[in-house]
């Protein structure tokens, strides 16, 4: 519970209300005054400000001045991220700048400057990439804005669909589309460029529900993906699954990998390109 | 502990804004009692021998004003001033958690065990920082090793390495437990589960067993055991091979327009086998002869599932 203002320390408090604002963004000297009168309705000099700041300092705060700006570099009270800590943040951060994924780097970026102020030793702050790929840039724009696109492959085709989401499998880039039917995934790898169109996405993402059976040992020790969900067990173990946004040709191959321990119960397009992808691998072997 | 700037004017700075920085790194650390508080303000010359009760509790209200929770000293806290929160630890959105899981979930799979624990511990930690019950939640739901044994993780990571032999209990049918001599050769996980790869001397071959099947390790024999035990070597012809992602041990031996020779290195007969079974059409077994032969029984009783 909040304490009476008259019980309180007022020059302490004062530091820490400067300690707070720096917290909440980098400020240059006008600024912090301006905020702290706008915040706590008190106008301070620069001299008076200035004792603030080397308080903090003075406690082992590291409050450097950056691009004009005060900045906390590290703050070691609270719990420190030792120097392996915060390496994951960083092999975090350089997978999204490998896989040239701007938003998803700029707010990796925001994550790892929050931690690093915390790191038990200083850690230079976090520099910032710009991402050149102007297709991965566009998609990932498109999906926040709810835009529709224009894919252009490098065989020369091209078609307008929907952005759906994207993701990182196996340290890939993979962009889910909409094609009107079914959700399909694209290497951005076979892709030329990718225009924003002028119209929002239809919002009718009603993608197709495969429904196959699991059994045996495979169904005792099946780990529900994502996509997936359990429609029913069965009296024996087996289980029913219905999945909904799995790309089709990549599901029906991972289907392929279970062997007899599978079966496609529907649609029946499914159950048909299954039976298809089946006798012809034993063509091979004819 | 903590370490003070000695560089500062000291004309410069306010001694009771620095007491009460002082406090809460102090309280951050461990919970203090009075006199343990006093004691530290004396030697680091920030209070004199007058420092009172009466200053600390104002210097706690202080604190507590801008937002920190601090219990007060009683019996049951053992007379020490417990700090629960303070306003200047880490906070994280919903949208940091589902950034962070993002792209964990990208790349775990390329990862060792060892450093899965190092995130492991990393997501736990943020989690106990976290305020917000849902974002502690979801910080915990990230990691691949969730709900699964860390200690025993990492004894069965040591014991790979010293190639120890063990006795386990597993779990091999739905509720009845077997026992096996194994020799351990790695940890991995295949379709989001923890494997146990191992040579079983109860049945003499080479095999994968579920960890979280695992009941109990029952014996670890001292010496190490010195397993000779060979992979599956596959050489097969894969059409349109640059849709597929090679696995590490797989590796092209030639090629000719659009299709690849390839000779892949596999842990089992059944792992090779799912994996080509994984590229549908497109791939042809050249040898073992009698991989191919399995590959074959194994389509014809897929199909006779189907009806026409």
């Amino acid at each position: 519970m909040a304490k009476r203002l008259s019980k309180v320390n007022a020059a302490s408090l004062k530091v820490l209300y400067t300690l707070q604002l720096l917290f909440e963004r980098d400020l240059s000297m006008p600024d912090l005054i301006k905020y702290y009168e706008l915040y706590h309705n008190e106008l301070h000099s620069n001299f008076v400000m200035s004792k603030y700041i080397n308080t903090c300092r003075y406690c082992g705060i590291d409050i450097k001045k950056i691009n004009n700006k005060y900045t906390i570099v590290n703050f070691p009270i609270g719990a420190g991220f030792s120097s392996n800590e915060i390496s994951l943040f960083q092999e975090l951060k350089n997978c999204c700048e490998r896989m040239k994924l701007q938003n998803l780097s700029e707010k990796m970026d925001n994550l790892l400057t929050k931690v690093i102020k915390r790191a038990e030793r200083p850690v230079n702050p976090v520099s910032s990439a710009f991402i050149k790929d102007s297709k991965i840039r566009n998609f990932e724009k498109a999906c926040l804005s709810s835009q529709r696109i224009k894919i252009f492959f490098n065989d020369d085709t091209a078609y307008a669909c929907d952005p759906i989401d994207i993701t990182i499998k196996e340290d890939q880039v993979i962009l889910i589309i909409f094609d009107g039917k079914d959700s399909v995934e694209l290497s951005p790898n076979d892709i030329k460029q990718i225009k924003l169109l002028p119209q929002k996405t239809k919002n009718v993402f009603m993608p197709t529900t495969a429904v196959y059976e699991l059994k045996g040992k495979l169904a005792k020790n099946y780990q529900i993906r994502e996509h997936e969900q359990i429609l029913r067990i069965n009296s024996n173990g087996d289980l029913v699954i219905t999945n909904k946004y799995e790309d089709k040709t990549k599901l029906l191959h991972r289907l392929m990998r279970y062997g007899d321990n599978c079966l496609v119960v529907s649609p029946q397009s499914f159950v048909n390109d299954m039976q298809s992808l089946i006798d012809e691998t034993l063509k091979n072997y004819a | 502990m903590f370490k003070f700037d000695e560089q500062c004017n000291p004309r410069q700075i306010s001694l009771t804004g620095v007491r009460a920085i002082v406090l809460l790194a102090l309280l951050n650390i461990k919970p203090c009692s009075f006199e343990e508080i006093k004691e530290f303000l004396i030697q680091s010359n920030i209070v004199t021998r007058e420092y009172s009760i009466d200053t600390i509790r104002i210097d706690l209200n202080t604190l507590k004003y801008i937002g920190c929770d601090i219990s007060k000293a009683t019996k049951r806290t053992n007379n020490t001033y417990i700090l629960r929160s303070h306003p200047f630890q880490l906070e994280l959105s919903e949208d940091d958690v589902n950034v962070l899981a993002k792209i964990y979930k990208g790349i775990y799979k390329n990862l060792g065990i060892d450093r899965l624990l190092e995130y492991d511990n990393l997501f736990e930690k943020l989690s106990d920082i976290v305020k917000d019950e849902k974002i502690k939640e979801a910080l915990k739901g990230i990691s691949i090793l969730k709900g699964l044994d860390k200690q025993l993780i990492q004894e069965l990571l040591s014991d790979s390495r010293k190639h120890t032999r063990l006795t386990i209990s597993y779990l091999s049918g739905s509720t009845k437990a077997t026992e096996y001599d194994i020799t351990i050769e790695k940890l991995g996980f295949r379709s989001d589960k923890l494997y146990i790869y191992c040579f079983n001397h109860t049945i003499n071959k080479r095999t994968f067993l579920n960890f979280s099947r695992l009941q109990k390790v029952l014996l670890r024999q001292l010496r190490s055991e010195n397993i000779k035990s060979d992979d599956v070597i596959v050489e097969f012809n894969l059409k349109n091979h640059s849709n597929y992602l090679l696995e590490e041990d797989e590796e092209i031996i030639s090629k000719k327009d659009n299709t690849a020779t390839i000779r892949g290195k596999y842990y089992t007969d059944f792992i090779a086998l799912q994996r080509i079974l994984s590229f549908g059409p497109d791939c042809v077994i050249l040898s073992p002869e009698g991989l191919k032969e399995q590959l074959i029984e194994k389509l014809k009783s897929m199909r006779g599932q189907y009806h026409g």
